[in-house]
């Protein structure tokens, strides 16, 4: 998946990678703020996947991680992840925390509570970003933190896209700060006609700019 | 001889006549890993089912992706490699619930479970008897179908590989 080749022609292109840039934006600031560190965006990428090569995403299929799940409802419908690579998630817990690095072991009660509002953070600012620029109204649910493979998470939301389509419109993201790699991937995958919805309401808002 | 790995993807059915090769399904969740061996011929392949019925959704693109189509696909490639069906051995593994409550995801809450039983019909439709299964449950695993003597592993963080 590559800015170049989005499958969205060049003006849609255009105007999306405007929108995920600034929403993006949001949420590391938002991310910041929480975690007290510089958290800034180390790549940003988007464009349609075809499902069968999705679940390569995060560092394959079965690496060990830790997500936290979000849907989204309202004027459009879709699914929200953070993903954070096992490790990388226990980092977390002990930044959130201000606790030395390497002190958190297992994910217990407490860290599943700091990442789920990481989570929760993460996707409802890009969400509020995207409203922003859209006109569209989100609604996104409570957060659910879950860990596993990459494939075992990936799939159950790929199975909810696959009864309607076989490619999938993915924003993928990872974060990073000075002291603490945090190699996170963000996806926002829009359902059905969501995606559709996006882009017409980008247009309506740009003409009107 | 190095063993192969041949990773089967998400709607992918893959049939290989090479005793040093491995199918593998990594991180099925709701999805189930069907893994068919004739012994005699040596011959094996593999679905990864990700939906159960075709008639859900939109039915195209590879048959794989749904139980209903998945299955006899997956015995004629296996028959048109040289596989008999009288030989043929059945291994499954996946079909668990990953999310607890997210209502956005409502209409798959539940998929790993009928994902299961959709394969069990389908199998069942076409004369074909499971002999083992590691189905359900909380947690994703990886499958691996040996082609060198039939025996398929189970791999689910936090527990010990099982044999199938």
């Amino acid at each position: 998946m590559t800015n170049g080749d989005v499958g969205l022609g060049e003006e849609r292109e255009r105007l999306m990678g405007r929108v995920v840039t600034a929403a993006m934006a949001k949420s590391t600031e938002s991310l910041s703020k929480m975690t007290g560190a510089n958290v800034s965006i180390e790549s940003l990428k988007f464009g349609l996947v075809p499902i069968s090569s999705a679940a390569q995403l995060a560092g394959g299929p079965d690496t060990p991680a830790a997500g936290v799940y979000l849907s989204v409802s309202g004027d459009i419908t879709g699914h929200t992840l953070l993903l954070f690579p096992q490790s990388c998630a226990l980092d977390l817990v002990d930044l959130l925390c201000e606790r030395p690095k390497g002190t958190t072991e297992v994910l217990d009660c407490m860290g599943r509570s700091c990442l789920g509002e990481v989570g929760n953070i993460t996707s409802t600012s890009f969400l509020i970003g995207l409203s922003e620029h859209t006109g569209l109204k989100l609604r996104p649910s409570p957060p659910e933190v879950v860990q596993d493979m990459v494939g075992a998470i990936l799939s159950t939301i790929l199975a909810d896209l696959g009864l309607v389509s076989d490619e999938m419109f993915v924003i993928e993201t990872e974060f990073a700060d000075e002291h603490t790699s945090i190699a996170g991937v963000f996806l926002f995958v829009p359902m059905g006609d969501s995606l559709q919805t996006i882009l017409s309401s980008l247009e309506c808002h740009a003409d009107g700019e | 001889m190095v063993n192969e790995m041949i990773a089967v993807g998400l709607g992918e059915i893959k049939v290989s006549k090479n005793p040093d090769s491995t199918l593998v399904c990594f991180g099925l969740g709701s999805c189930v890993a069907v893994g068919i061996y004739d012994s005699i011929n040596r011959i094996g392949g593999m679905a990864h089912v990700v939906l159960p019925d075709s008639s859900i959704g939109l039915a195209h693109g590879s048959p794989g992706k749904y139980a209903d189509t998945a299955i006899p696909a997956l015995i004629e490639q296996l028959k048109a490699a040289g596989a008999r069906k009288s030989h043929m051995r059945v291994k499954i593994a996946g079909g668990a619930k990953m999310f607890a409550s997210s209502p956005g995801l409502s209409n798959v809450l539940d998929v790993g479970t009928k994902n299961v039983a959709a394969v069990k019909k389908a199998l069942a439709s076409c004369g074909l008897r499971i002999a083992a299964e590691d189905c359900g449950g909380r947690a994703g695993r990886t499958f691996m179908l040996s082609l060198k003597d039939g025996v398929a592993r189970v791999r689910t963080l936090g527990r010990s590989e099982i044999e199938l």
